[in-house]
């Protein structure tokens, strides 16, 4: 165990040297730099800079140098000093600009996490269990209702409704009165009264999977002769489906966690934009928009972290569950 | 998109885990896969659905009542009329299709037109009706279309119109064939990608297996969308629209194939020792040959439920991207572009009609995914 | 020199429907015995935690006259921030040296209480209040703006380009020079007659941003050490980014992030706002400014602000009342409808809304397009009169703009002393016949599709570009005009792309033409707009480096100078004569002359003149006008006073 856990661990490295090269290969695709992007807003207002502005302002962002040197100062400047390098239309450091975002985007997934379980594992049993029943059709439905619709649709109408006849402000996961407020109960309090349209809209498409995947999972286990046998032997139903193969059917559904939480993460930057909330997909969106590469490139880099350890997480947890993969 | 491409997986999983068949010979496999296919209600209704939408793709000018960018200023956010199929004729109540006319008046406070409908008018329908001229599949001249208002240019909005006036109806059946034929293409993209990838990993094994699982891994770890935001804000603004269309659809597949490619290589460590590989090796087939000729075919079943089930991802993830305007772009008209156009506040509240193309999402993504998972359940006719 | 005393530029011109100008402050010291403030303030001076009230304000403060009535202190402004500028320079942050008044017809005093001009416009004097405070209570004097130039406009390290042009003439910066503590001199060898008017606009407010003692810390003449010392701590190498994320002059980030940076501004800061998403202004107890009941301003206690990055969840804000004054892109057309219907639940009322500019799409060809045979079809004004007849603007109109506006070309708008109505109205009226007939003079031949041939023999495409983020509505104007040009002959196409693009792709030897709004018509801004070539050919690059290189030999130009015909090198002239003319009298007269080229030429298509433009204003607020100016030189509504606006609870509805 300990030498899967020291491998799997080792794997991770090169996993993040990769997204970091990718990450900085793809904020740097866009046509253009930042400085066009500040000669073009220039222009909108009516301004116009010379020539020599413009390599001056190159010069001062560092944008005149070839890109290899720019990755390895901007990725030196991460490993060795922690400094993920200042955004330039923030005029902020990135981390600071990222810090409070990362808490409330993993705050957010794993509590959509949860609430996934907590939705998906009886109605994915249920199902099973009761294989062609009323429930069964009812629940199919829902969950392929919930995969087919899109989750910026769900997000706008909940959104609009809870403009229209909830009374509650919209946008963001606080109420005005505590955006600037230090952290207390009552903030804490507040969250929870705005996660839940996030979560239930970020929630539906993965609770739909993973019902299925249980459904599937458990009715494979359920046709096993030892089922069968356990049965015969006149144990309980209850005790019988949680015993075995609902430990059995869980494994799968373990490693498909890995997926579930990285479509929380990427799935997220869609539902964020659309609520305005203040996780990290909308700062990537405007950043790959307003060309502030450092901003964007540290914002991938954080989501791909956030996701590669989620997978390194259920990974490690699947080896816990199931022998068998250590020895792999 | 998150959703479908979870299913993807799941699915790349379980074949996996449960792939017992055999050598099987093609007619009877095609045949037992059609029997067990028919069983599935929900597939059987998905598959019609899924060929009723790639019908309409062929023929939108046709289905199409109007071309999309006709617009017309006194009608901007008209509501939807209902179609009367019978009208009260003095002959007594005759099949006469019609749709009531609106009364318009300008609200300048209000910064907009008022509509009511107006019982007193009636503009006849009909079906098969002249209206603008088109090349039907790109080739035949026609102006016939399937229905529309029987004198041109009276005002038939079905599905209510758009901020110009344009017929949403339209416009949703125009977008069907961008939308539709983006997850095809890419998911053509994919299974190429898939296939190669899949196949030499599965073929060779060893070290070039190893790093393609590796490389997998590691695709299948970062998360998709911000990647996909960040490749397509890269796209040159100045291509055209057709060549957006086709890089989007690449940039999609890039990360949807990781999922065809394992369940690729699944099968072919599974046929790898069986004998008509082995006998094709020893005739000196080349490796190429025994992948796409011996190999693939084998297991073609598997690739088209897989591959149905990768369209809606496709579908959603287009949706996705238009909708956060990184994607197709206007005039394109695609479901994704004609929902991100709706998607503001004036619209959820005056204009939710414009919301149609969503309900065409859904319709297309719950038909593949029936029809996929029929197609699985049949490709594997031991179980 | 001779030196003339400063008489106030008031113009005879149609003015707004605007009633109140505020009183200009001459003579005025004195008039109050004795001054109000607002009760924290003076619970403040009780406590001897402040200097009483008559040490706070200057001399002669500057007396406004608020629009409606006397205010009384407190309450606070919500507003939203959309995290790159602070509520945008309209809303906030308006304190030049001189100021447009409010319906934008004439420069009036601010900070300096008056000025001269020379004679011959080569020396501009300022006079500064004596007594006036930085919000710190520190005097503020000449001494600040030698300050800004010195340290700041002319530090190559900020602006490696040297001062904004503003501060140019003929390439040569000004020469600023202190003559007293309040008097601060703005020179050049060549006479500039626009620099109140420039001043008057959002750069001007750069001048009076940087207190001296409180900024010499952040100097590398002043203190090195601590300069060095700071950069480190902040990781950065490089003094010029270091300085514009840690001070920031006019438009950057950080130029109100620093809580204890005094300012001159009507509220201050009170934390750090970059990356907060709420955060509070509270009143500067030092603020100059009084009304004429002798109560110092602003009314208002605070202004608290909340982030919001997307448009749409700023429109729902504001429809929530979370915005008291709604901001310019969310007030469009197209919104109107949601605003009025939840103006109950919204408790906000419309104000209108004249915007300053004077077309709400116009068409630029680029009439230097390498590709010679299109150049020719581009150059020819009957091309681009058949082009115009072929437009049905009046659909237009009521179809995106719900019938608001009319059929209009080019130009000031009718209200500007210099509206020119040759320019603005020919060639408008919607007729095919005509266009054809036009047409057919360029390009007679036609394919077996109806489209026109050019003379040799290939199908004429044209192919506008157009910035699809800036205004929502050009993409559907251009595609109800394309059916239009598809009437009689012409294949457009609309090649439409995002910001970042649209400027460095304008040049393309593939793009025909280019799509932007006119603006800055009303009132004297023609005068500053011209400038910006907004009567002279646009898009002619070639002849516009022609022009670059005329006035300065040695000038890098991007494009292949081309040598324009006599009547634009006639406009170049008066453009450069323009900026050296003093008085309006001679400003007038060349620029009627500019003009009436503009309209025999006809280089620019127009579509429609703005109008039915609205504001939302929460019912609490008072004394905001009925009708407020938008624009950009004019930086509407700022003028407008904000510091004169109080809040009464008991105006909700």
């Amino acid at each position: 165990m300990a030498l899967y856990i020291f491998k799997r661990c080792l794997f991770v490295i090169p996993t993040l040297i990769a997204i970091s090269i990718v990450s900085f290969a793809i904020i740097n695709l866009p046509p253009g730099d930042y400085v066009d992007r500040l000669v073009a807003e220039g222009k909108n207002r009516g301004e116009n800079m010379s020539e020599e502005q413009i390599a001056g302002l190159r010069t001062v962002y560092g944008l005149d140098r070839p890109i290899t040197e720019q990755y390895i100062r901007w990725i030196s400047d991460i490993v060795l000093r922690g400094d993920f390098g200042d955004s330039f239309r923030w005029n902020l450091p990135v981390s600071t600009l990222i810090g409070e975002r990362l808490l409330l985007t993993v705050a957010l997934s794993l509590s959509t996490l949860f609430f996934i379980w907590i939705v998906a594992i009886p109605i994915g049993i249920l199902s099973a269990v009761k294989q062609y029943s009323i429930w069964d059709y009812v629940f199919t439905f829902i969950g392929f209702i919930g995969l087919a619709i899109p989750n910026f649709l769900i997000a706008l109408a909940l959104m609009y409704v809870s403009f229209k006849y909830l009374g509650q402000s919209v946008g963001g996961l606080f109420s005005p009165e505590y955006l600037d407020a230090p952290w207390s109960l009552e903030k804490v309090l507040d969250l929870t009264s705005h996660i839940w349209i996030p979560m239930v809209v970020l929630g539906t498409a993965g609770t739909a999977a993973l019902i299925r995947t249980l459904r599937a999972n458990m009715l494979d286990e359920l046709r096993r002769p030892y089922v069968v046998t356990a049965r015969a032997k006149g144990l309980s139903e209850l005790r019988l489906i949680i015993k075995y193969p609902l430990r059995h059917a869980l494994n799968p559904f373990v490693s498909s966690l890995n997926d579930v939480f990285v479509n929380l993460v990427s799935g997220g930057t869609i539902v964020a934009v659309v609520l305005g909330l203040q996780t990290i997909g909308p700062l990537l969106l405007e950043a790959f928009r307003g060309e502030d590469m450092f901003l964007a490139g540290s914002a991938i880099l954080m989501m791909s972290m956030l996701a590669v350890m989620g997978t390194l997480f259920s990974d490690l947890l699947l080896a816990w569950l199931d022998p068998r993969i250590r020895l792999r | 998109m998150a959703d479908a491409q979870t299913s993807t997986d799941t699915i790349a999983v379980s074949p996996e885990t449960r792939n017992k068949d055999r050598g099987v010979v093609v007619a009877n496999q095609w045949k037992l896969m059609w029997r067990k296919f028919r069983k599935h209600r929900l597939a059987m209704i998905g598959g019609i659905a899924t060929i009723g939408l790639y019908l309409v793709v062929l023929f939108v000018e046709f289905l199409a009542p109007f071309p999309p960018d006709a617009y017309a200023a006194n009608f901007t956010y008209a509501p939807p009329q209902t179609l009367h199929l019978f009208d009260n004729t003095p002959e007594g109540l005759r099949f006469q299709p019609y749709v009531n006319g609106y009364i318009v008046e300008i609200d300048y406070n209000a910064g907009r037109r008022n509509f009511v409908i107006d019982p007193e008018t009636k503009y006849p329908v009909g079906f098969f009706v002249q209206g603008e001229p088109y090349r039907l599949l790109g080739l035949i001249e026609m102006d016939i279309h399937l229905i529309g208002p029987i004198n041109q240019g009276d005002p038939m909005y079905l599905a209510g119109a758009d901020r110009l006036g344009r017929d949403m109806l339209s416009r949703t059946i125009y977008g069907t064939r961008v939308s539709m034929t983006v997850g095809l293409i890419g998911v053509t993209f994919s299974l190429f990608f898939g296939i190669l990838f899949g196949g030499i990993s599965g073929y060779f094994g060893g070290v070039t297996d190893n790093f393609i699982q590796r490389m997998i891994e590691f695709l299948q770890s970062i998360p998709s969308i911000p990647l996909w935001i960040g490749l397509a804000a890269a796209i040159p603004a100045a291509v055209p629209p057709v060549q957006v269309y086709f890089m989007i659809t690449l940039i999609l597949a890039l990360f949807s194939w990781t999922g065809l490619a394992r369940v690729v290589r699944g099968r072919f460590i599974a046929l790898k020792t069986e004998d008509f590989v082995k006998a094709a090796r020893i005739d000196g087939c080349s490796s190429l040959r025994i992948i796409f000729r011996h190999m693939v075919p084998s297991f073609t079943s598997h690739i088209i439920a897989v591959v149905t089930l990768a369209i809606p991802g496709m579908i959603l993830a287009e949706t996705a991207l238009s909708f956060l305007g990184v994607g197709l772009r206007p005039p394109v008209v695609s479901w994704g572009v004609l929902l991100q156009e709706a998607q503001n506040v004036r619209s959820l509240s005056q204009a939710p009609w414009l919301f149609l193309p969503g309900l065409y999402v859904v319709i297309a993504v719950l038909a593949l995914n029936f029809l996929g998972d029929g197609l699985r359940d049949a490709a594997d006719p031991y179980t | 020199m001779k030196l003339k005393i400063h008489k106030p530029l008031v113009f005879a011109s149609a003015v707004l429907a605007m009633t109140i100008a505020p009183l200009t402050a001459f003579g005025q010291s004195g008039i109050c015995e004795v001054f109000n403030e607002a009760p924290e303030l003076a619970a403040m001076v009780a406590a001897g935690e402040l200097p009483p009230i008559e040490e706070r304000l200057p001399l002669n403060p500057r007396v406004v006259e608020p629009y409606d009535s006397i205010g009384r202190y407190g309450g606070t402004l919500y507003d939203l921030y959309d995290g790159v500028r602070l509520a945008e320079f309209r809303k906030f942050g308006y304190e030049n040296l001189v100021r447009w008044n409010v319906d934008g017809t004439e420069v009036i005093p601010n900070i300096a209480e008056s000025w001269e001009i020379s004679d011959d416009g080569t020396e501009y004097i300022f006079h500064l209040r004596e007594g006036m405070r930085w919000s710190d209570g520190h005097p503020f004097t000449a001494d600040d703006i030698l300050f800004w130039w010195d340290e700041v406009e002319t530090n190559t390290d900020i602006y490696p380009g040297g001062p904004y042009n503003y501060f140019v003439v003929n390439g040569e910066p000004a020469t600023v020079t202190k003559i007293d503590d309040f008097t601060v001199s703005f020179s050049w060898s060549n006479p500039h007659g626009l620099f109140l008017q420039n001043l008057s606009a959002a750069y001007g407010v750069r001048v009076t941003q940087f207190p001296r003692h409180y900024m010499e810390q952040f100097s590398q003449t002043y203190n090195p050490e601590g300069v060095a010392q700071m950069m480190e701590e902040a990781g950065q190498t490089e003094f010029g980014p270091w300085w514009i994320s840690r001070v920031g002059s006019y438009g950057q980030q950080a130029e109100y992030n620093d809580p204890a940076r005094p300012s001159l501004q009507p509220w201050i800061p009170t934390t750090p706002y970059i990356g907060a998403e709420r955060f509070t202004f509270v009143r500067n107890p030092f603020y100059f400014k009084i009304d004429p009941e002798c109560n110092q301003l602003p009314y208002i206690g605070e202004r608290v602000f909340t982030l919001a990055t997307d448009p749409e969840i700023r429109l729902i804000k504001t429809l929530d009342g979370e915005d008291f004054i709604s901001r310019s892109e969310i007030n469009q057309p197209t919104n109107r409808a949601v605003f009025f219907d939840n103006q109950v639940s919204g408790n906000y009322h419309f104000i209108n809304v004249i915007n300053s500019d004077f077309n709400t799409m116009q068409l630029h060809m680029l009439l230097n397009n390498p590709d010679e045979a299109q150049a020719a079809i581009l150059q020819n004004r009957d091309f681009r009169i058949g082009m115009s007849y072929a437009m049905d603007r009046q659909t237009v109109i009521d179809t995106v703009f719900i019938g608001q506006g009319q059929p209009y070309q080019q130009g000031p708008r009718p209200e500007s002393p210099f509206y020119n109505e040759q320019l603005a109205t020919q060639y408008t009226e919607y007729n095919v016949d005509l266009a054809n007939e036009y047409l057919d003079r360029v390009m007679p031949e036609r394919d077996a599709e109806g489209f026109r041939l050019r003379p040799d023999g290939e199908r004429f495409t044209f192919t506008v570009l157009v910035n699809a983020g800036f205004r929502p509505y050009f993409v559907d104007i251009l595609q109800l005009l394309e059916r239009n040009w598809e009437e009689v002959g012409i294949d457009m196409v609309i090649d439409s792309v995002p910001d970042d693009v649209f400027w460095p792709r304008r040049q393309d030897p593939e793009i025909d033409g280019f799509v932007w709004i006119g603006e800055n018509g009303s009132g004297l801004l023609p005068l500053v707009g011209a400038n910006f070539h907004a009567f002279t050919p646009e898009a002619a690059f070639g002849w516009i480096a022609w022009n670059q290189l005329r006035l300065n030999p040695n000038a890098t130009v991007t494009t292949e100078p081309v040598e324009p015909p006599e009547s634009i090198q006639r406009q170049y002239e008066i453009l450069t004569e323009l900026l050296q003319a003093v008085g309006i009298e001679a400003q007038t007269a060349l620029m009627n002359e500019l003009l009436a080229i503009s309209a025999e030429d006809f280089y620019t298509i127009g579509l429609s003149l703005p109008m039915g433009d609205y504001q939302v204003v929460n019912n609490t607020l008072r004394n905001v006008p009925d009708t407020v100016i938008a624009g950009w030189l004019y930086p509407g509504p700022a003028p407008a006073n904000f510091e004169t606006f109080y809040i009464d609870e008991s105006a909700s509805s």
